[in-house]
């Protein structure tokens, strides 16, 4: 029978139980990657370099989302935990208003750049190492995806031989194997 | 502007535009201090599944949603109780209208005086000092949405006053909710937007930011509504709910118009749509009031057809030049749809020929109003041709 009178009722809040576990799946793996890629690969190396020792950025999904956090140690050690990052450090977050745009971006559909155009996240941090923070995410991202899913990702898909490209790629999967993060 | 592009705009309202616009909603509320949001829904927004929607766009933020459906388009006074008591014992904390008319009026009431002491009486004007504690507003108009929505005043009860107060504090216009249902839904709406945004766009009392959203407006609507008419699209029907959604934006003043007023009582006589009704008082009171910018009218409307082209340089040649093509439309809706437009227009006892005849006699000459007037004093009456003498000017 359909009600068709004004009654008062109360709706806990849905879950998305698809969406909320492609977009943890999506951060473990670009977290495990990142955090692969910066022994090796000569750019991210060099953005990593960029960012002060004991620090780390976020990218994670508000209010109880799932989240990824890198962190960077002394000597340049970069080190991925899906958990909060250690007590003190200072902390960079990309923080995705709900899951679906975090979903838009991780799935590829919408790259970061337009994203960021159209609010779905906020960065709450120094900006000039949020900068630092895109770039490399951008690599990772060139390194880890089959080109025509990465030019979806990014902005501006860089000039790499296909060579070189393969093999940073190998190397990235096989560093994947072996990365260890806190918490892991 | 376009319909695809998502963005946030604060004007004070924060407006929230695009795909994920009620994803949104959640941050927005709790960035506002809210726990726990209070949605009305009214009968038509119910019946198009929108609290199965909005629930859905909530997924995940941690808000339980207070919800009161199937709200009438006229609710009885002991129903106006009734939601008044649940707003108070539910403790919710924001108010989001999902809705126009009296959900939208509801959702301000109750937002801004309904968490007080004593019992407001909604049908009595209310003096500024009233309004002592106000929760978050937020306002999704649906499909069918006048403008009035996302404004500042109350349609159903006093809709010629103003309150700052009742400007929401958000507005979320997302396509899962204005995207019209129906074709014909797309082009009332159109045309009475494009109608009332006109009018706002050569009161004297308009503003610069709602100037911009009056001109993308029109052009949105003027460049999208006989392409809709004649060959209807889904595309076509997203980019008019864009201007729709423009023109709603612009509504400032637009209620205080002469040509709304007197469109207002023509369509409360129950004859004839709102949308026609502005559409035929737009262009008398222009013809008859010098409160509007002719020249700023003559200037937008250049957009419907260039006045360029058109060589006309003084600025009266200007207006009838603009209006003519203004009117033509509105002829070529009436030709390529909607059988209801004829059919209603017909049963205000105003025929077809009747239009042609305005629109030529405004192009040979302006200033008899003679035609008009008997024009509209036949709808006014119902019947009536005689009536003409009467006075069409509130």
């Amino acid at each position: 029978m359909v009600a068709s009178a004004p009654h008062y009722r109360e709706l806990a809040p849905a879950g998305r139980p698809f969406q909320k576990a492609a977009v943890g799946f999506v951060l473990w793996f670009l977290g495990r990657a990142v955090a692969a890629a910066a022994t090796f690969d000569p750019a991210v190396q060099a953005d990593f370099d960029q960012l002060p020792d004991w620090f780390a950025f976020t990218l994670e999904v508000i209010p109880n989302g799932p989240a990824m956090v890198i962190e960077k140690q002394d000597r340049g050690r970069v080190r991925y935990t899906s958990r909060n990052p250690a007590d003190g450090l200072p902390v960079l977050r990309f923080q995705f208003k709900h899951l679906a745009g975090a979903f838009q971006v991780l799935t590829f559909r919408e790259s970061s750049a337009v994203a960021n155009a159209s609010s779905r996240f906020v960065v709450d941090g120094d900006p000039a190492y949020g900068c630092v923070v895109i770039r490399i995410l951008d690599r990772v991202q060139v390194l880890l995806l089959p080109a025509p899913i990465a030019r979806l990702a990014v902005k501006r898909y860089p000039k790499i031989p296909v060579f070189e490209t393969w093999k940073a790629r190998l190397k990235l999967y096989i560093g994947m194997l072996w990365t260890q993060g806190r918490g892991q | 502007m376009k319909a695809g592009n998502d963005f946030a705009f604060t004007c004070p309202a924060k407006v929230l535009c695009g795909r994920l616009a009620l994803d949104h909603l959640p941050v927005e509320l709790v960035e506002r201090g809210a726990k726990k949001p209070l949605f009305l829904f009214d009968l038509t927004a119910t019946k198009h599944s929108l609290p199965r929607i909005v629930h859905k766009a909530l997924a995940n933020s941690g808000l339980v949603m207070g919800v009161i459906d199937y709200i009438p388009e006229r609710p009885e006074p002991d129903q106006l109780r009734d939601l008044r008591e649940w707003f108070l014992k539910s403790r919710c904390d924001a108010v989001i209208g999902v809705g126009r008319g009296w959900v939208a009026d509801m959702a301000k009431c109750l937002a801004r005086f309904g968490d007080g002491n004593e019992a407001r009486d909604f049908n009595k004007a209310l003096p500024p000092e009233v309004f002592e504690q106000t929760l978050p507003l937020g306002i999704v108009p649906p499909a069918d949405a006048t403008g009035f929505e996302a404004s500042s005043h109350l349609e159903t009860v006093f809709p010629e006053s103003r309150f700052i107060q009742f400007m929401p504090d958000l507005v979320v216009i997302d396509p899962r909710t204005t995207i019209p249902r129906t074709h014909s839904d797309a082009i009332d709406a159109a045309v009475s937007a494009l109608a009332s945004t006109v009018e706002q766009a050569v009161l004297p009392q308009g503003n610069p930011f709602i100037g911009i959203y009056a001109q993308a407006a029109i052009h949105e609507l003027a460049s999208q509504l006989a392409v809709t008419a004649e060959s209807p699209s889904r595309i076509a029907a997203v980019e008019l709910a864009a201007g729709i959604a423009y023109a709603g934006l612009s509504l400032g003043d637009t209620v205080c118009g002469p040509a709304s007023r007197l469109a207002q009582r023509l369509a409360e006589s129950g004859t004839i749509s709102a949308a026609n009704a502005v559409m035929l008082a737009l262009p008398v009171m222009l013809q008859s009031m010098p409160v509007y910018r002719k020249e700023r009218l003559a200037r937008l409307l250049g957009l419907l057809a260039p006045l360029e082209r058109l060589g006309a340089t003084d600025a009266a040649d200007n207006i009838r030049a603009a209006i003519g093509p203004l009117l033509d439309l509105f002829n070529r809706l009436m030709n390529a749809a909607p059988e209801r437009y004829v059919s209603k227009l017909e049963a205000a006892g105003l025929a077809k020929t009747d239009l042609d005849a305005y629109a030529k006699h405004l192009a040979d000459d302006g200033t008899d109003k003679g035609l008009v007037r008997r024009a509209l004093s036949r709808i006014w009456s119902g019947t009536s041709a005689d009536n003409h003498d009467r006075e069409v000017i509130p």
